[in-house]
C-alpha cells in the first residue's frame, strides 16, 4: 500500500509539467493561393491562423517547391503608394485570429519554380516559434480571386 | 485636445477648399483635370501610342506592375467586376493597365499578364522617362528599385475614368470597393 502511494505521488510529480505548462495548438483554415497571370516571378498565400493553445506562438516562416523564399508580408500605403513590408515573424496571440487576406497580410511566394495554376494545389510548410512544422495543402485559385469559395476572407455581410 | 480639435478642423476646411477648386480629390492635380489623360507609351502589341489614340472611348486607367502578387490582380479583379457589373455601358470603356515597372515589364510581359484580368485590358509601357512622364501627369508617386537588396516596386492604388472627349470624370482612390466603382461607372457612362 505505502509502495503505492509513492508510485502514485512519484506519477503526479513527473507528469506535473505536462500539466502546468502551455501548449501552443495553431489552427489553419481557409488556405488558398492565386493562380499566376502567365509566367509571373511572384505569388501570394492567404489562410488564417488561431492559436486555440494557452501559449503564444510566431509564425516564422514558410518553404515550399514551388518557389525559392516565402516571406511573410503587409500590404500598406505608405505617402499615396502601396507597398509591401516584409516582416520577420507573425504573433499568435491565444484565442486571437489572424487573417491574412487580399490586400492586407500575404505569405509573397518569391521566385516562382513554375506558375500556379488554378484548380491545382501546391503543399506549404508553415513553421512555428513553439508548434510543431505544418505541412498546408493550398488549392490554388483564379487570378482575380479574392477569397476561397468566391467570397472575401473576414468580410461580414 | 481643444487644439487638435480646432487643427483637425483646419485641416479638414484646407481640404474642401482645395476640393472645391477642381472638385475632385486632392490627389487630383488640376492640370489633369484641365488637359484630361496625357502619355506617350508602347502598348502591350509593341505600338507607340498616346492618350489621344483612345479618344471616343471611356479610359479607366489603373497604374501598377505585372510581377505584383496581391495589389495589383485585386485591383483589376474589381475593375472586371464593375464593368461587368455595368453590362452593355461596359463596352464604350477601354480599361488600361500602365506598368510603372518599365525593366521588367515589356510589351510581351504585359501581352501575357493583362489577357487575365479583362478581354479588352491594354497593358501599356515605356521608357523609364515617358513612364515618369506620365505619373508626373497623374499627380502620381511610383518607385522602382533595390530596398535591402531585393528589386521593390511601390505604385500608387487608384483608378482614373476619363470621358470620350478625354475629360477626367471620375477618380476612385485606394480602398473603393467594388460597388462603388461600378456606381461611379454607371453614373458616367451613357
Amino acid at each position: 500500500m505505502r509502495v503505492g502511494r509513492g508510485v502514485i505521488l512519484l506519477l503526479l510529480w513527473l507528469s506535473a509539467p505536462a500539466l502546468v505548462a502551455a501548449e501552443s495548438r495553431i489552427e489553419v483554415s481557409e488556405p488558398w493561393a492565386r493562380a499566376s497571370a502567365g509566367a509571373r516571378p511572384n505569388g501570394a498565400v492567404y489562410l488564417r491562423l488561431i492559436q486555440r493553445g494557452t501559449r503564444a506562438d510566431r509564425l516564422l516562416g514558410a518553404s515550399t517547391s514551388v518557389a525559392r523564399a516565402v516571406e511573410i508580408h503587409e500590404s500598406l500605403m505608405r505617402g499615396g503608394m502601396m507597398r509591401m513590408r516584409p516582416v520577420a515573424s507573425l504573433a499568435l496571440v491565444p484565442g486571437e485570429v489572424v487573417t491574412l487576406r487580399p490586400r492586407g497580410w500575404h505569405l509573397m511566394l518569391r521566385g516562382l519554380t513554375q506558375p500556379l495554376r488554378e484548380g491545382q494545389r501546391l503543399r506549404l510548410r508553415l513553421e512555428f516559434q513553439h508548434a510543431p512544422a505544418r505541412d498546408v495543402e493550398v488549392p490554388i485559385l483564379g487570378v482575380g480571386a479574392m477569397g476561397p469559395n468566391g467570397k472575401a476572407v473576414g468580410e461580414r455581410p | 485636445m481643444r487644439g487638435r480639435l480646432w487643427m483637425g478642423l483646419a485641416l479638414l476646411l484646407g481640404w474642401q477648399t482645395l476640393v472645391a477648386q477642381t472638385g475632385f480629390d486632392p490627389q487630383v492635380p488640376p492640370w489633369l483635370v484641365e488637359q484630361g489623360a496625357r502619355f506617350q507609351l508602347q502598348d502591350h502589341h509593341g505600338r507607340a501610342v498616346s492618350a489621344a489614340d483612345y479618344r471616343g472611348d471611356y479610359l479607366l486607367i489603373y497604374f501598377g506592375y505585372s510581377a505584383c502578387p496581391d495589389i495589383c490582380p485585386t485591383a483589376l479583379q474589381t475593375m472586371r467586376m464593375a464593368l461587368e457589373g455595368v453590362g452593355e455601358a461596359a463596352r464604350q470603356v477601354q480599361p488600361l493597365f500602365i506598368s510603372v515597372d518599365s525593366k521588367r515589364d515589356t510589351p510581351a510581359v504585359l501581352a501575357e499578364f493583362v489577357r487575365f484580368f479583362h478581354p479588352r485590358l491594354i497593358g501599356l509601357t515605356g521608357s523609364k522617362q515617358q513612364l515618369f512622364n506620365a505619373a508626373k501627369h497623374f499627380g502620381l508617386r511610383y518607385h522602382t528599385g533595390r530596398v535591402e537588396g531585393r528589386y521593390e516596386v511601390s505604385h500608387s492604388d487608384n483608378l482614373y475614368l476619363f470621358g470620350p472627349a478625354g475629360a477626367l470624370l471620375a477618380f476612385f482612390p485606394h480602398g473603393t470597393t467594388q460597388a462603388e466603382l461600378q456606381a461611379g461607372l454607371a453614373q458616367h457612362l451613357e
